[in-house]
């Protein structure tokens, strides 16, 4: 085939396809070439020369990692005169960096360490002092520099510029006197910074946060999910003696995160070791919160709540896992009695939530994140990608920058993708029914007219982007479908751009942005006033801001798991004031948030670093979440709580795993059929297009 | 038979009378230990009196039985107590799960912690025996001999 190219590497045949580097057909075969600058994710540019084989036909050794294999290429790798270039290449790049592995991060998970312990010579021949900077040198308040250490590789500079698109960094100077900076008065403020800490093969770049708080080898090691946006980015949690947590790091997937984290995820572990952790429940006594036992504080609780009966509502939490949310409702439902049951506060307009389930539930939003970069145009409605769900914003940046992709952004604000669109379509907030109306009547052919405060050209110019589409990714934000005004009508105008584009040949994939790490699984498991695990229609009940809004008179008791509505961004006040006309109010939350602090009584529970359960991302895939550290003094897993309280009310809820609530969700909700633990796996399973 | 009885007795109290006593009167008198006796750790300073410990944890992680609990953290300006940019925050060794092996005193790469021949290290509970910083390291500015431990008590 003309594609393919046949060479061989230390007496052995591969045929591999045309413009793949050296380094990448040895890897293939198994065998091992040192690398420092080489990244499977960045271009190459062979700045490291570490990775020199022999080539033959050429008379001076080569860089594998920038070199293209060519036809009857022949390249030896393990011979006596590569290892002593590769030996020298080492000797080289210690002659400047300091031999301070024993205060130093990286000591013990170091590329250079350990390629020099592999490859490198035994001692140092240099005799001379060695470079000095002043260290360590802040780049922002998260990321710290330290000069003397760097082999100027320029992975952070790299990925800067080629996956995150922010160069907030760069190489300053030329040739021995090279240094990785920020520009004057600018700090480093990519929200992609993290990334490049792990991306340094040495400790030049370190995090802040993580600076000399645990050695490598210190260190355990647990698989779980990123808990705060709907992408459900992989991570590993590290921490130390299984008491807390040090550091997150990217776990690859390259269906989900690839190799990367935002700075949010990144560096969000100081909620689970705050100080001020719940460590025991406490029961409202005169007035004051005082320290009780759990049998107190459930017995409280539940007499409050059945007291209230039909009155009673339940708020879950998006960001809760499905076993828990699944149980809450199930909970409030049958023990309780109540049909109030919601997983948010947010104001959603009349009969949207009606619309977007039956939406979801005829598997509409079948998106998967991986094809974003496969289809030809995007279409991203009412979303600040890159704040909401940041890693996505990669993904698009990868589409429109790398591969070429067309990106239709739509926006009342000029947010940061705003630049890669074409075009970026303007609307006015409060008009998204108009707007996507507009958009779907110029690709079908019918005529409009602008009231949105788009121009006419632009959306014209949008349609003929999606038309001449092979394969469109539409992907809209459940803010603009259920909080909007008229959010039906922005649904039946997606539907009606999807079915024109589909009637063209077009393919689409419709994506649903959701916020929490699992919005999707609350709803999915029946978190939602008027619908039961699965999509099934029931008795009808308040949404959570309406039992927020009548509390007092319609509602009496409410449960809260894992939200602070008293802390809301637009209506503390009125939620505050809400809160206080209850009778009986419960909140179940890892600290004393502004919310738990008027209620009566509060129930310590788990963070996600403590428990057990599974997360439903924004594509709807199903991803584990493993406890990485030991529950804090006596708190509680949310399902451990909710089945304690069960149980006191003399309901069946036997559980003894929280794989058996799996069990339960998977036999009851038709999209998670045959889901367990072992299907999951340690990539998650994607549910999209089951109906 | 009663003959073999005294005959036996007799080797008995010919040893007691004849033979060199072993029993130390311990602790008015005090066992004479071999030059390279290792028994519990000493942290130790510069002659400046900053910590020759950096806080790298190697001795922790050299250690085969895992006692050794070291937390790190930087050095800020009015609060240095080693040279460099870290230091131990927290040294603790469990004292019962030690076995003396001497890996720490090996794997410390400023040479901070040494094995010393003070063996008085019972105590009356667990918790007692988790040494911490302030008892390993060595006193400042007036260090004593028996800080170190002597090998000719």
């Amino acid at each position: 085939m003309p594609d393919e190219v046949t060479l061989t590497i230390d007496g052995k045949q591969i045929t591999v396809p045309k413009g793949t580097l050296v380094i990448e057909a040895a890897k293939k075969l198994g065998i091992d070439i040192p690398v420092f600058c080489y990244h499977t994710k960045l271009e190459p540019v062979g700045a490291c020369r570490q990775c020199l084989v022999k080539i033959e036909g050429f008379p001076k050794p080569q860089v594998s990692c920038s070199t293209q294999v060519a036809e009857g290429m022949v390249v030896h790798v393990n011979t006596p005169e590569v290892k002593q270039m590769w030996e020298s290449m080492l000797e080289f790049l210690l002659i400047n960096h300091p031999l301070d592995c024993p205060v130093c991060d990286r000591g013990g998970e170091c590329p250079l360490q350990d390629n020099t312990f592999k490859y490198g010579p035994p001692d140092s021949r240099f005799e001379h002092e060695k470079r000095h900077f002043e260290k360590p040198v802040p780049l922002s308040s998260l990321v710290l520099l330290d000069r003397e250490r760097c082999i100027l590789c320029f992975r952070c500079v790299r990925f800067q510029r080629e996956i995150a698109d922010q160069p907030d960094i760069y190489v300053a100077n030329r040739g021995y006197g090279d240094y990785i900076d920020i520009f004057p008065g600018k700090p480093f403020e990519s929200n992609f910074s993290g990334n490049t800490i792990e991306l340094c093969p040495v400790g030049a770049l370190l995090s802040s946060l993580f600076r000399f708080r645990a050695r490598p080898w210190e260190i355990t090691k647990t698989e779980s999910i990123c808990p705060n946006c709907g992408v459900g980015c992989n991570i590993t949690i590290d921490d130390r003696r299984r008491r807390y947590v040090v550091r997150f790091l990217a776990r690859i997937n390259d269906e989900v995160n690839e190799h990367w984290l935002c700075d949010r995820g990144r560096f969000n572990s100081h909620t689970i070791n705050d100080p001020d952790r719940l460590v025991k429940p406490l029961v409202r006594k005169n007035g004051e919160l005082q320290e009780a036992t759990w049998e107190e504080a459930l017995t409280v609780a539940l007499e409050g709540m059945r007291a209230a009966g039909s009155h009673a509502g339940g708020i879950g939490s998006p960001a809760r896992t499905n076993e828990a949310n699944y149980l809450f409702q199930k909970f409030m439902r049958q023990v309780i009695g109540t049909n109030n049951v919601d997983y948010t506060f947010e104001k959603r307009t009349d009969g949207s939530t009606g619309a977007l389930a039956s939406a979801i539930a005829s598997v509409f939003f079948n998106g998967r994140i991986s094809d974003i970069a496969e289809s030809d145009a995007i279409l991203c409605l009412g979303s600040d990608i890159s704040y909401d769900l940041p890693l996505l914003d990669l993904w698009i940046k990868k589409a429109v920058r790398k591969l070429g992709k067309n990106l239709v952004f739509a926006y009342p604000l000029k947010a940061e993708l705003a630049k890669y669109a074409r075009p970026f379509l303007s609307y006015h907030y409060g008009q998204e029914a108009e707007f996507t109306r507009e958009l779907a009547s110029a690709v079908s052919g019918t005529s409009w007219q602008p009231l949105a405060g788009v121009r006419m050209e632009d959306i014209d110019l949008a349609s003929e982007v999606l038309k001449s589409a092979n394969y469109v990714t539409v992907m809209v934000a459940k803010s603009m479908i259920e909080s909007a005004e008229n959010g039906r009508d922005v649904l039946k105008s997606l539907q009606w751009i999807a079915d024109s584009l589909k009637s063209r040949n077009v393919r689409v994939q419709v994506m649903l942005l959701v916020q929490g790490a699992n919005t999707f699984g609350a709803m999915d498991v029946g978190l939602l006033p008027g619908y039961l695990p699965g999509y099934k229609p029931a008795d009808k009940g308040l949404t959570g801001w309406e039992m927020l809004e009548k509390a007092g008179s319609d509602i009496s008791a409410l449960w809260i798991m894992g939200q602070n509505p008293a802390r809301d961004l637009f209506h503390t006040e009125a939620f505050t004031a809400a809160l206080q006309k209850l009778d009986m109010l419960v909140v179940q939350d890892h600290i004393l948030t502004e919310t738990a602090r008027y209620a009566h009584v509060v129930l310590p529970s788990s963070t996600f670093a403590e428990t057990e359960g599974t997360f439903t991302n924004t594509e709807r895939r199903i991803q584990r979440i493993n406890p990485a550290i030991r529950r804090v003094g006596n708190s509680k897993a949310d399902t451990d709580i909710i089945i304690e309280a069960a149980s006191l009310a003399g309901a069946d809820f036997n559980y003894s795993k929280v794989e058996e609530i799996l069990t339960e969700i998977s036999n009851t909700v038709p999209q998670y059929q045959g889901v367990t633990f072992d299907a999951i796996g340690p990539f998650g399973r994607y549910l999209g297009d089951l109906k | 038979m009663i003959g073999e009885l005294i005959k036996g007795l007799g080797v008995t109290i010919k040893h007691a009378l004849t033979s060199k006593r072993v029993t130390i009167e311990y602790p008015e008198q005090k066992r004479t230990l071999g030059p390279r006796a290792r028994w519990r750790h000493v942290l130790l300073r510069h002659e400046d009196g900053l910590e020759r410990c950096i806080g790298c944890s190697l001795c922790a992680g050299a250690c085969p039985a895992r006692c050794i609990l070291v937390e790190a953290a930087e050095n800020r300006e009015g609060a240095r107590y080693s040279p460099g940019e870290r230091y131990a925050k927290v040294y603790e060794i469990n004292m019962l799960r030690c076995i003396f092996c001497g890996y720490c005193q090996d794997a410390c790469p400023v040479e901070a912690i040494i094995l010393r021949p003070i063996y008085e290290i019972s105590e009356y509970t667990r918790d007692a025996e988790i040494y911490t910083k302030d008892m390993l390291l060595m006193p400042y500015p007036n260090p004593q001999t028996e800080d170190l431990g002597n090998t000719n008590a």
